[in-house]
């Protein structure tokens, strides 16, 4: 079994990678409509948030190079692998959610082969690519001093990788600058979408001052924390350090933010009492104020807890700066809310949960931490044989446990999979609903602010009731197309065989319908009993499902407007918008109708 | 003691006296107390230890995951034919030892342990296996019954390694192998060489003076083609099947040795503990490279065949050396005409009795009921026969316990009694010398008037110079 | 009840259904990769594969080999095993769930045919338990979960069974209901309990002859484990 918090934090982590991996099954299976909550109204959600964040943390690595590579502050040195290392999986995590995110995500390779200059993605992609590729630059020299690399030709490699190491920080410097930058700039794109409260013509600025804030203060926790994991005293000087660089950009990074918002008159906003002015004053206030008074008091700074402490908040804030900024007060239309789905918050869990367990894999078996040539093994201090230990620390109990894991969060993630025996089982489920309006109808089936212009009494002088109408159900003269075209774009059965169990004596009617075996196949049409309800041509079984709503509404209306539009000579009959309006937002579109 | 008409023997079992645990006689190895703990601990120690070195994990896996305890196994059982305990069902065995391999190794045992606090090994437990395993004999039997697969001798030979790692174990195997890789004598029955060379000059002149035969026991003939190993005991107990031997490879001019710094073929280990197995091996395969030879010669002997058969390629290294049994080197001279036997040598009704370590495995079925065929035209089979046939009832180093004697005559070996009896024979033949001890005693304890001999025995009487 | 029916054989079904087929390919790969790890350990013994498999292929159709000994039971024990992979596997219903939820189905047999081998089933597991409960070796060999496997799957066939035929006394969806968790928590421990021989079966044949073959330098290990390097006297 699994015996200490350790192992019990990797199992978990193990799990929300499972999970996560689950999930991402699905969003390639499916697609980005089905799987996650975006849409046109918010293209970007979580995951870009995410991205942001990710990116924010990595700061850390630019940083401490710059600090011991470039100003030669050899104090420092310690530290500069594992920023490096941060950095490398923030810049992976940011490339993997990019996969995610990205339609095509096959296509991710474009922007290198096709350039569209004047696109800031342009910029983003050439900066996250040379970046990471720096940082495994910059890191493999520590993959290469593992024993398990001893051959003479990669030690001649890793000899001229130290030999230019100058060469690559100062890339990777340059090309970090630009891209926490440039990320910041998209913003500038959609000004009108972005809060008052956050916009900024400095974004870029701020994003690339709040970086390094964000990095080392990133940096100074996750030394705490592992040396913690591996039983060890993190070094009180180093951490003072860190929190005071953090402090100094965090002081910047506020007064940029602070001072752009009250040259514009913008402040007084932020009391207006709004969830956004809330989140704003609480970003500032604890994010950002707090911090910076507590590092300033010297009994905080002699204490590693407090140091974290204002680390964390530090970080959070700034965290919250990226996440407000790109999600949660995004400008979206008040109908088209985003909420994130199941299968985008499993994986905005799993990838920092894969980039933990990277992290944990290469500080246990690669020379990262100061002073080791190799991590100690946390499990082989047993010398002294113990019954437990042979399931829990061999690799082998290690994959018995991962596996037994795995079986049942897939499991939970088949759960998840839509039925197979719809043939449009990708699309979701919308219900459909009667549509509103007399004399002029608003057709809006299932209220999606896509309203049909429909003339019923302009169509009634010309056309029969049953041209459109089945009036199939029993005592009703007009039954709703919604009644049986329940489902916006998936057909669905009409057939209620729960009810007629009920109504003609449970198990003892079978025999009523089904000859030798029970299965849809050997069912009688529906007729033979329901002669009643026969109007147009015969329904042969009930295995026939309605189509759905668009469908059967288009059935029902477009070949007569094509025939009359060739008969009259007028082409405006079979055009899309005879029927449907521009898409607007509801009110507007209420509104105009009304005006006509 | 009177036997009356009929396969049924009249005795029956009294069992009574077999309960009590002095059944076997432990010895613990010196300093198994370093071990500490109590005898639960140890055994789990061991336990964990034999499953982090060993090959049997995947075997408890597959197994404890899929026993389905139908209890088919008990039919093909001998002991529980005659005993009819339950605790003898093979099946009823080897789940005590995979109930602790599930309550302690694996993630389902251990969450239901934890949950329901059950299902602890105890002291009973351990006293259970130890009587337990010591019950089997190691005959395989059961493995050909068992529509799964699962084969309850090995996990009897399993629990046999773990108990004896924790200090349990019978005195007369680790006494015998104690001697053998430790002592001054270096072989089980402690005869020391110049008794031994003493010995083999009585051989040779018996020989001339029995059946006028010419023949040497060469020893420490560099770059021979066999050298040769029996078990030992054979020196004292079995001379006819010896000078058989020497007669035949006289006769066809085999080029064969006895080493002189080790000549016994009996290997323990395969009945109680892998570590002395493969060190015995060792001490074989060492011996052939020094005196440079090109095969390995095993005597009349089921386990020593077996396990040199089975296990000199596994712990040779690479010094790899082909194993032959002595039954297939005789019967390929036969073949080859090298060898003359007189086909109608033997006039007595004979019958041929199985080692189960030699005809399980379906190995040499044929070559030793070819060569008894060919000299005694009055051959019978006891039923059934074979990769089938039932055990002597002292496999598995029970004959050489001599506390398992009541067991062994009243429990393991009354089918073979019956068999015997059953095929009406004069003369029992048989290649091993495990089985041929237990077959006399068993003769004499059920008065059967019957001749318990090995195949050389016979083939010395049929040779035709 | 109706809603409770449509989870049962929907989203729990397919739960169920996912934790079986997934745990038993665990179990699987688990088996094969020791396999191959212990073969490993001790290459130099042959393995005479042809022969494990001829076994493991023999006792798959154990037409001729029934007799041996305990024929009825043998009988009984076989009849049941069909009896419960046709069944489970071959009635339309079944399959009409599987194309349901997972888009897949093959060729059904007539039910007629699985009505009958649905009694011999009921009858050749009655007598497995009852056997179980009469020999008192078997008694003593049994665990509480091998009485309650063969309950539970008498249980299945019986409710489902009764289910599909007219006239029964318990209302159809009160049977439907017990018929399908009883069967997915059939599903849900198979690969947790013996049952687990469905997919090791052709495994554990190989895993016998496998154990024969002992790692070398094992044995020294093992006493330098437990005693330290300077090991241990005999």
């Amino acid at each position: 079994m699994i015996s200490n918090w350790r192992e019990w934090t990797k199992t978990i982590l193990w799990g929300v990678v499972l999970a996560g991996g689950a999930a991402a099954v699905m969003r390639f299976a499916f697609g980005l409509g089905v799987t996650t909550g975006l849409d046109d109204a918010t293209p970007w959600g979580l995951w870009i948030a995410l991205k942001l964040g990710f990116v924010a943390l990595s700061g850390g690595g630019f940083t401490l190079a710059a600090l011991v590579y470039v100003f030669r502050l050899e104090s420092y040195r310690p530290l500069v692998r594992r920023a490096i290392l941060l950095a490398l999986l923030g810049y992976g995590s940011f490339i993997v959610s990019l996969i995610f995110d990205l339609g095509l995500p096959w296509h991710i390779y474009m922007p290198i082969l096709h350039w569209q200059h004047h696109s800031v993605m342009f910029e983003i992609a050439w900066c996250v690519v040379l970046y990471f590729s720096v940082l495994v630059l910059e890191f493999s020299p520590v993959v290469l001093e593992h024993p398990f690399f001893q051959n003479a030709v990669l030690q001649k490699a890793l000899h001229l990788l130290h030999k230019t190491t100058p060469v690559w920080v100062i890339a990777g410097i340059v090309l970090s600058t630009l891209h926490q930058s440039s990320l910041g700039a998209l913003f500038l794109m959609a000004p009108h979408r972005v809060h008052p409260l956050w916009y900024s013509a400095w974004i870029p600025v701020q994003f690339f001052i709040s970086a390094i804030s964000a990095g080392v203060m990133f940096l100074l926790l996750e030394v705490y924390l592992a040396e913690r994991w591996f039983n060890n005293e993190a070094r009180l000087d180093l951490m003072q350090k860190l929190a005071q660089i953090g402090k100094f950009t965090l002081g910047l990074y506020l007064i940029m933010r602070v001072g752009d918002l009250l040259w514009r008159g913008v402040l007084p906003s932020a009391l207006d009492g709004s969830w956004q002015s809330v989140l704003f004053a609480a970003e500032i206030l604890l994010g950002g104020v707090l911090p910076i008074v507590l590092l300033s008091l010297p009994a905080i700074r002699q204490h590693k807890e407090t140091l974290i402490t204002s680390a964390a908040l530090v970080v959070g804030g700034v965290l919250s700066q990226r996440m407000a900024l790109s999600m949660f007060t995004l400008w979206r239309p008040a109908e088209q809310p985003y909420t994130p789905a199941l299968a985008e918050v499993l994986i905005a869990f799993a990838i920092p949960a894969a980039a933990a367990l990277l992290y944990l894999f290469a500080m246990e078996n690669l020379a990262v931490r100061e002073g080791s040539t190799q991590a100690p093994r946390i499990h082989e201090a047993l010398s002294h044989p113990q019954w437990g230990a042979y399931q829990d620390h061999s690799l082998w109990g290690v994959i018995t446990q991962r596996s037994l894991l795995a079986v049942f969060v897939v499991a939970l993630a088949v759960v998840l999979l839509p039925n197979q025996n719809n043939a449009m089982a990708t699309l979701p489920k919308q219900p459909v609903q009667a549509g509103r309006g007399w004399e002029k109808l608003i057709l809006d089936g299932n209220r999606a602010s896509y309203q049909v212009n429909f003339a019923h009494a302009e169509h009634q002088e010309r056309l029969d009731c049953q041209v459109c109408h089945h009036l199939n159900i029993p005592q009703d003269d007009a039954s709703g197309c919604w009644q049986c075209h329940s489902d916006f774009s998936q057909p669905t059965t009409i057939f209620e065989h729960g009810l007629h169990q009920r109504t003609l004596q449970g198990n003892a009617s079978c025999e009523n319908c089904h000859a030798g075996a029970h299965n849809r196949h050997t069912a009688i049409d529906c007729q033979e009993c329901h002669a009643s309800t026969e109007q147009g041509e015969r329904v042969s079984t009930f295995t026939l499902e309605a189509p759905g709503y668009v469908q059967a509404m288009h059935g029902v209306c477009l070949e007569c407007h094509q025939r009359e539009s060739q008969a009259r000579g007028r082409a405006d009959l079979a055009v899309c918008s005879t029927c449907h309006f521009i898409p607007q937002p509801a009110p507007e579109g209420q509104a105009r109708l009304n005006q006509e | 003691m009177i036997l009356e008409t009929g396969t049924h023997l009249q005795r029956q079992p009294n069992l009574a006296h077999l309960e009590s645990k002095a059944f076997y006689h432990i010895d613990t190895y010196p300093g198994s107390d370093r071990l500490g703990g109590s005898r639960v601990e140890r055994f789990l120690f061991a336990f964990a230890a034999i499953l982090q070195q060993s090959n049997y994990g995947v075997l408890l896996d597959l197994y404890a995951r899929s026993s389905a305890r139908c209890g088919r196994c008990a039919v093909s059982c001998q002991v529980f034919q005659a005993s009819q305990e339950a605790r003898d069902v093979p099946c009823y065995r080897s789940n005590l030892l995979l109930d602790v391999y599930k309550r302690y190794f694996t993630m389902g045992g251990q969450l239901r342990g934890r949950l329901f606090g059950n299902g602890f090994l105890h002291e009973g437990g351990v006293d259970e296996m130890a009587e337990l395993f010591y019950r089997c004999t190691a005959c395989r039997r059961c493995h050909i019954e068992c529509p799964l697969g699962i084969d309850h001798g090995l996990i009897a030979h399993l629990g046999r390694y773990i108990l004896s790692e924790a200090g349990i174990a019978p005195k007369g195997l680790v006494v015998s192998v104690r001697e053998q890789l430790e002592g001054k004598t270096g072989n089980t029955s402690a005869i020391p060489l110049p008794a031994l060379l003493d010995n083999l000059e009585f051989l040779e002149e018996e020989l001339v003076d029995s059946s006028g035969i010419q023949a040497k026991f060469p020893v420490d003939v560099q770059g021979a083609e066999y050298i040769f190993f029996p078990a030992v005991s054979d020196y004292l107990m079995e001379a006819d099947t010896l000078m058989g031997i020497a007669a035949v490879c006289a006769s066809a001019g085999v080029s064969w040795t006895i080493g002189s710094q080790y000549f016994d073929g009996i290997n323990y280990g395969l009945f109680y503990n892998d570590w002395v197995l493969e060190r015995i091996i060792q001490k074989l395969v060492g011996e052939a490279q020094r005196l440079q030879v090109q095969k390995i010669l095993i005597g009349e002997c089921g386990h020593a065949a077996r396990s040199a058969r089975q296990y000199v390629p596994t712990f040779a290294g690479d010094q790899q050396l082909p194993v032959v049994s002595v039954l297939e080197l005789t019967e390929a001279l036969v073949r080859q005409g090298k060898v003359k036997l007189d086909p109608n040598a033997i006039s007595e009704r004979v019958t041929y009795h199985d080692p189960c370590n030699i005809a399980r495995s379906g190995w040499l079925l044929e070559p030793p009921r070819r060569l008894v065929r060919s000299i005694a035209p009055n051959f019978v089979e006891m039923r059934p026969f074979g990769k089938e046939n039932y055990c002597c009832g002292g496999g598995g180093g029970l004959v050489s316990l001599d506390e398992t004697h009541e067991f062994r005559m009243q429990v393991a070996g009354k089918l073979k009694a019956e068999q015997i009896q059953a095929s009406e024979a004069e003369i029992v033949v048989t290649p091993c010398a495990n089985c041929k001890k237990q077959l006399r005693e068993l003769v004499s304890y059920y008065h059967l008037p019957v001749q318990v001999v090995g195949v050389h025995d016979l083939v010395l009487r049929a040779l035709r110079l | 009840m109706d809603l409770w029916l449509a989870l049962a054989k929907g989203v729990f079904l397919r739960f169920v259904l996912a934790v079986t087929i997934l745990g038993l390919l665990r179990h699987v790969a688990l088996s094969l990769a020791a396999l191959w790890v212990a073969i490993r350990r001790a290459p130099a013994q042959s393995l005479d594969l042809r022969q494990i498999f001829g076994e493991t292929l023999a006792w798959l159709f154990p037409i001729r080999r029934l007799h041996r000994n305990r024929f009825g039971y043998s009988l009984a024990s076989f009849l049941f095993h069909v009896g419960v992979l046709f069944t489970s596997l071959f009635l339309v219903n079944h399959i009409d769930i599987l194309r349901d939820q997972f888009g897949i189905g093959w060729y059904a047999i007539p039910k007629g045919i699985l009505d009958l081998l649905a009694v011999v089933t009921i009858i050749a597991g009655s007598s497995l338990l009852l056997f179980r409960i009469y020999a008192s070796s078997s008694r003593q060999l049994s665990q509480l979960s091998d009485y309650g496997l063969l309950v539970l799957i008498l249980g299945i066939f019986w409710s489902g069974f009764l289910a599909g035929r007219p006239g029964n006394p318990i209302p159809y969806a009160w049977l439907m209901l017990f018929h399908t968790l009883s069967g997915a928590a059939l599903l849900l421990v198979i690969p947790y309990s013996k049952i687990a021989h469905c997919v090791l079966f052709p495994l554990i044949r190989l895993g016998s002859a496998v154990g024969w073959r002992l790692a070398p330098l094992a044995g020294g290990k093992v006493v330098q484990r437990l005693h330290g390097p300077e090991g241990r006297q005999i």
